[in-house]
Order: C-alpha cells, then structure tokens, then sequence
C-alpha cells in the first residue's frame, strides 16, 4: 500500500494541501500520514521566569492544533483513507522530509506560517522541493 | 467539509533528459488514479537568435536544422503517448515553441489541466541550484497543484 504524506501546520496553504492528499490518498488507495513539526521558540533575549511554557506543552499545544484542524476540515480515517498522525520537534523541512523518506508523494502548502511573503515559495516547501526523494506536491490555498 | 477535487487532465511538461521517465511515470499515477487525460507536453526552445550574424545562408541553416529537431522531438512524444495508450493511459502530445515557464503555464490554461507535473531541474545544467528556475517560477505563478519530481545531477 502506498504512503501520502502532508505537512500540516494549521495555515489556509496546508489546508487546502491537507484536502488534496486526502483525495489522492482516496483516488490511489493509499494511506495518509498528516504531519505536524513544532519548534522550540528561538529567543533573541532572556525571557522573563515562566514567559515560555516547558516544550512538553509546545508539544501538546501542536497535537491540538493538529486535531483541531481535521475537526475543523471533517478529514477522519475511514475505511477509504487510512489516516495516521504525527507531531515531531525540530525544524519543519527537515520533519517533513524525515516522515517522507519512504512516501510515495510528499504535500505541502505552497506557503505556510512563517513565510516571508516575498519568498517566491514558502521556505518550508522550497526545502522539500529541494531535498525530498519523492515527487513533491506544491498546493496552493487560493 | 470534504470538499471533492475537480478531477481535470494532468499536463506533464518533459524535457527528454535522462530522468524523463520517472516524471512521466508519476503524471501516469496521477492520471490513472483520476482517470483523467495526460497531456506529454515538450516546450522547445525559439530559434536561436544570431546577434552579428545575418547572412542569409546561416540562418537558412540553422533554421532547417530547428526544423530537423522539433520533428524528431514531436515523433519520440507521439511514440511515448502511443505507448501510454496501448497501456490504458489516454496520453496526447504536445510540443511548443518559446519561453519555457510561460508555455507550460499557457498549455495548463488551454487544456484546463487540474495538475501539473515537471522535474525538479530541467535540462539547464545548473545543478547547484536547489530548485531549477523553470520549476520555481512554475510553481510561483500556477494556479493548480505542482508535482515536482526530484531530478538531480549524477555528480
């Protein structure tokens, strides 16, 4: 059975290539692993005691994020589509391309959070373009 | 809301390097899963324009030998299709003349293609560049998903 993953981080871009990878995922009867990469905050001073919460809620507030988004689209496994979920830390690319070492496709909003709007790609989907073994799908939101 | 994707033709924009196949095997995926049309799309390059060079015999020749090459690239892209077809694919094929990025964008508009699918690089060489800038612009100004297939130097 074949392996879509998406990249997902809550953006109107990874959304729409949330719903892309789910119909694929349909269409080829494969499975659809969702993907979210949560980053500790870089700072570039000392914050105050108590201002940045412990990584394990990051971690817990990006697993919401996640399951708040498939709510909020109505993408659930089913017997068409076998879906798995993954929150990681680290750097989003190199996340995603780690969950895609062994994927069919690798999808990814042409832009997510945190991208600079003169970027010509997003930067995250730039990478994956970039490094990825597999065929990358670059969906746009508009 | 499970919104359905409009299903369309899949263009698939090849430039007969040596990892021409794997781009086409993936628009072949694509338009199987869908059961959609794939259009085998070559861009070739304009006629070489010769600054200083106007003798007529030169451009006489070179045209003549264009002439040469965009029919030998049509045949080996009629022959993919016709093997794509004997395969249970439909596959059309398409060469055009002139600015890569722009023709590629311009056969997706004319076709009402829902999916485009190129190589990571192209033909250019400029291998130290992470995405090649056909794909990039490519995927900067298209208004459908992009498949981009990794396609890198041996080297």
């Amino acid at each position: 059975m074949g392996k879509i993953v998406v990249g997902v981080d809550g953006s109107p871009g990874s959304r729409a290539a949330l719903h892309w990878a789910h119909e694929e995922a349909k269409l080829r009867g494969a499975t659809l692993e969702i993907v979210t990469v949560w980053q500790f905050p870089v700072m570039t001073s000392l914050p105050a005691f108590g201002a940045v919460p412990p990584p394990e809620d990051l971690g817990a507030d990006a697993e919401r994020t996640l399951l708040a988004v498939l709510s909020e689209e109505g993408i659930a496994a089913s017997d068409d589509v076998p879906v798995s979920t993954v929150v990681t830390e680290g750097a989003a690319a190199a996340g995603l391309l780690e969950a895609a070492k062994d994927a069919d496709l690798l999808v990814v909003g042409s832009r997510g959070h945190g991208g600079f709007t003169g970027l010509l790609l997003g930067s995250v989907s730039h990478q994956c373009a970039s490094h990825a073994t597999c065929p990358v799908v670059v969906v746009r939101s508009d | 809301m499970t919104e359905g994707r409009i299903v369309g033709d899949v263009v698939v924009a090849i430039d007969f390097s040596d990892r021409t196949d794997a781009v086409i095997a993936e628009g072949v995926a694509l338009a199987r899963a869908a059961g959609s049309t794939l259009h085998l799309l070559h861009v070739a390059a304009g006629e070489p324009v010769l600054a200083g060079y106007d003798k007529d015999e030169i451009s006489a020749f070179t045209r003549e030998a264009r002439a040469g090459e965009l029919t030998d690239e049509h045949r080996r892209l009629r022959e993919t299709a016709e093997q794509l077809g004997a395969g249970g694919v439909d596959a059309r094929a398409l060469v055009v003349m002139g600015p890569t990025a722009q023709k590629i964008l311009e056969a997706v508009e004319h076709v009402g293609a829902s999916h485009l699918v190129l190589g990571s690089h192209g033909r250019g060489g400029l291998h130290h560049l992470l995405v090649g800038s056909v794909a990039e612009e490519v995927v900067r100004r298209a208004t459908v998903p992009v498949v981009l297939v990794p396609v890198r130097g041996t080297h």
